[in-house]
């Protein structure tokens, strides 16, 4: 089974740069950005299979990302990690945008963030 | 006239005036009436006196038997007043009437003349007698007479309360120097040359006594019409000028007019230009000097009302109350208990010197106030009543342990609130009615001031719930922005670490050195001591901003270091809003004097209320200024405005422009409030469309 493209968004470089090795040592493709405009920039341009993306980023927001990627890929998954508590209402709004899934910071563990992905690109 | 016949006349109206005076001040007084007898017999001795050496009517000799049958009688009734002052009349009286006795058959040999054996002229000042042997023994009787009155007085010189000593010793100084005033005359019946000039100090000796009446109560009078005072002591100098001047000018008149009427005007322009002026002066003395120990009343309610109710710290009320108490009524000792509903005890405030360092207390005190009211308001405790079986202990321990001799209680609208205990006056006085009368206002608008501060107490404390209850609403408006600073430092710490378990454990290091294993070891260990520091500053800020101030000033706060925490705290909720905040405090500002506290609450407040008129996407800017007294702290938005008539508003309690739900509206008002009691002023300035300025100023001192 081939692995998912990703693209990483968080505007804090301690948090990438852990994604970075994890998934690229295990073969994945993986691209990270810290600021979210230009990340806003190239995924029109480029194509990911799966979006990790911080909600609240300053300037940039989670939703701006899924309205991105609703208007031009609806193929790729964006799966949100945030430190926010949002309310039910909040939820339902990103998932009509279509948010794949939604994370807590700090994240439970990277291997369950590992399945995630995978099943976010499988289509399940 | 001459002087000595002078002497006798002054001394006889002295002596006739302050006998009457005395006399009248108390006619049942055994003291009041011997002091009129030893009076009438120095007056009697003087109008004789007088007589005989103007030789009125050429009688001067029948005049001269008066005047023997004065010096006769004085003694007698002199030690007759002075064992009725001194309080040992009941022993001394067996005594007293042999003296009497004596002394009968002496004015019985006066009469028919045994006293002497004859008149002739003595060196140019009129007849005087030739003694006999009679006269001899007599002056020894009469000598005696007086030694035993001063033995008496001097041996209580030194008995009883400090203000009769004083008066006992006043009166010995004041009998001394009448006696001796009165003694120079007897040389001259030994044909000794000894013009008795000093016979005038016999007005000497009314004049201390009068003067021991009025400062020191001789006699227990009370001199409260001060009037009479005045005009006898301006007739009395009036009538000396007077007789003074007519005398002069009687010598002059043979040479200006035969008219004895018309020598007399001079002394009656005089008299009649002098009037107005001395009787002023005479008033201005009396209040100065005589009149000392009497408080002014006026001065004591004045500082009351003017001064303590407003007082809103309830301790520095009391205190000043016991100070002015203590010092304008001249009193030995004060006190004030304040009453606390919660816990029913009477705890000690201020005054009753070192017991304030201990915990006085009163418990259980429903018996006293019982007590109280039934006595209508206030005890007083003079030295009978402490004898009194109807006072509840808890009384009798109060004044104890207090040294009260008046306790009042301090009620306001039935309320208990208080009790005031004063001490001993310092000038040994009972209180009287008049001073209850006045006392009693007094300690009411104690009542009242007392009620006030705890009134403004309580005030202040529902502000500060209030303000504490604004601040955690606001705060929590935080919340987002500090869950993601806590949130996202635990995310790095555990993600750093669990990928390169992960990692190390999948087997991906299997080509690292143990070198570079242990070196990323240690990053990752450098990053979450970073991470944690970060978190826990947070948190820390937090916690320390969401604690209620004290509400204790400090000097020499620096605004831009308190703005730093603030600005801390808001940064990521800020950040995430994409609203920049720009620190333009210079470095420089001068610091002031406020609670460091309050201050953040305040720069919090604003920066949250720009923040929130912001919404998204602006600019919020902040900086400060300072000229010679003050300085200026600037919190601009480029918000979009407020409108005018809202502007008015916005200071107001409950104001809010926000959805219901949204905001309690108390922000603004309790931040105005909070600058104000830092001695601060806001204002406001808002173009609709541009944006809002708030300028707070605080005074500062040079040097602070």
């Amino acid at each position: 089974m081939d692995k998912p493209k990703i693209l990483a968004i968080d505007d804090e470089d301690n948090y990438t740069e852990i994604f970075e090795e994890y998934f690229s040592l295990r073969g994945y493709d993986i691209r990270v950005e810290t600021d979210p405009r230009k990340a806003i920039g190239f995924i029109g341009n480029e194509r990911f299979d799966v979006i990790l993306v911080d909600l609240k980023m300053g300037g940039v927001s989670g939703q701006d990302i899924l309205k991105k990627v609703r208007d031009t890929d609806d193929r790729t998954k964006v799966i949100i990690i945030t430190a926010y508590i949002l309310s039910g209402k909040s939820k339902q709004e990103l998932y009509d945008l279509g948010a794949y899934s939604i994370n807590s910071k700090p994240i439970n563990s990277l291997e369950e963030l590992e399945n995630t992905v995978n099943k976010a690109y499988s289509g399940n | 006239m001459n002087y000595f016949a002078f002497s006798g006349l002054v001394n006889f109206i002295a002596c006739a005036f302050l006998g009457v005076f005395v006399f009248n001040q108390n006619r049942k007084n055994p003291q009041n009436i011997s002091y009129f007898i030893l009076n009438v017999s120095v007056a009697v001795y003087s109008i004789g006196y007088f007589l005989w050496q103007i030789d009125y009517l050429g009688e001067s000799v029948i005049w001269f038997k008066v005047l023997v049958a004065g010096i006769i009688l004085i003694n007698p009734s002199y030690l007759l007043f002075v064992f009725i002052f001194l309080n040992i009349i009941r022993k001394k009286t067996p005594t007293l009437l042999v003296i009497a006795l004596v002394n009968i058959f002496f004015i019985a040999a006066c009469v028919k003349e045994s006293l002497w054996s004859g008149f002739v002229p003595k060196f140019g000042l009129g007849l005087w007698p030739v003694p006999s042997r009679l006269f001899s023994l007599y002056l020894v009787f009469w000598a005696f007479q007086c030694l035993y009155g001063f033995y008496y007085l001097g041996k209580n010189l030194r008995v009883g309360s400090h203000k009769r000593r004083l008066q006992i010793r006043y009166f010995t100084i004041a009998a001394f120097v009448g006696f001796i005033g009165g003694a120079t005359n007897w040389p001259m019946w030994y044909g000794l040359y000894f013009p008795p000039y000093p016979n005038i100090l016999i007005s000497l000796y009314i004049a201390i006594v009068a003067y021991a009446i009025v400062r020191h109560e001789l006699m227990d009078i009370e001199i409260i019409v001060k009037r009479s005072i005045v005009f006898a002591g301006l007739f009395f100098v009036l009538y000396s000028v007077f007789s003074l001047i007519v005398y002069i000018s009687s010598l002059s008149y043979v040479r200006f007019t035969d008219n004895r009427f018309v020598s007399i005007i001079p002394s009656v322009i005089i008299i009649i230009i002098m009037f107005r002026p001395l009787e002023k002066y005479l008033i201005k003395i009396t209040d100065n000097y005589l009149f000392q120990k009497r408080y002014d009343y006026k001065v004591l309610l004045r500082s009351f009302t003017n001064n303590l109710l407003s007082i809103m710290d309830l301790k520095k009320l009391i205190i000043t109350a016991e100070e002015q108490i203590t010092s304008i009524v001249r009193i030995s000792n004060a006190a004030i208990l304040v009453y606390d509903r919660h816990t029913d005890i009477f705890s000690l405030f201020a005054g009753a010197g070192d017991l304030k360092n201990k915990a006085f207390t009163l418990k259980n005190t429903a018996e006293l106030w019982d007590y109280i009211l039934r006595k209508d308001a206030y005890a007083v405790i003079s030295s009978e009543n402490k004898e009194r079986d109807d006072i509840p202990v808890i009384l009798v321990d109060l004044i104890k342990s207090l040294n009260s001799s008046l306790i009042i209680p301090l009620i306001y609208q039935n309320d208990v609130l208080g009790i005031l205990s004063l001490g001993m006056k310092l000038s040994d006085e009972e209180y009287s009615q008049e001073d209850i009368d006045i006392l009693v206002p007094v300690s009411i608008t104690l009542s009242i001031a007392i009620a006030n501060a705890k009134l403004f107490e309580q005030l202040s404390e529902t502000q500060a719930q209030a303000a504490q209850r604004e601040k955690m609403a606001v705060v929590g408006t935080l919340s987002a922005g500090i869950n993601h600073e806590i949130c996202n430092p635990l995310g790095i710490i555990r993600g750093q670490c669990e990928a390169f378990m992960l990692n190390y454990q999948g087997g991906f290091y299997k080509n690292k050195s143990d070198k570079e294993l242990l070196t990323r070891s240690l990053e990752i260990m450098t990053k979450v001591i970073r991470e944690t520091e970060r978190a826990s500053s947070i948190t820390q800020k937090l916690s320390s901003f969401a604690k209620p101030s004290k509400g204790q000033m400090s000097a020499s706060v620096s605004i831009k270091k308190e703005l730093k925490e603030v600005i801390a705290l808001v940064e990521h909720e800020l950040k995430i809003s994409n609203i920049e905040l720009k620190d333009n405090v210079p470095d420089d500002l001068p610091r002031i004097t406020i609670d460091t506290k309050q201050l953040q609450e305040i720069l919090f407040n604003l920066i949250s209320n720009a923040a929130q008129a912001i919404v998204e996407n602006g600019e919020i800017e902040i900086s400060g200024t300072y000229d010679a007294d003050k300085v200026t702290i600037r919190i601009s938005d480029n918000g979009p405005g407020i409108r005018e008539e809202i502007l008015k508003k916005i200071f107001e309690p409950f104001f809010t422009t926000k959805d219901p739900g949204k905001g309690t509206g108390l922000g603004l008002f309790i931040v105005k409030q909070i600058i104000e009691k830092n001695s601060g002023i806001i204002t406001v300035n808002s173009e609709t469309g541009k944006g809002t300025v708030f300028l707070v100023m605080f005074p500062f001192v040079e040097g602070a």
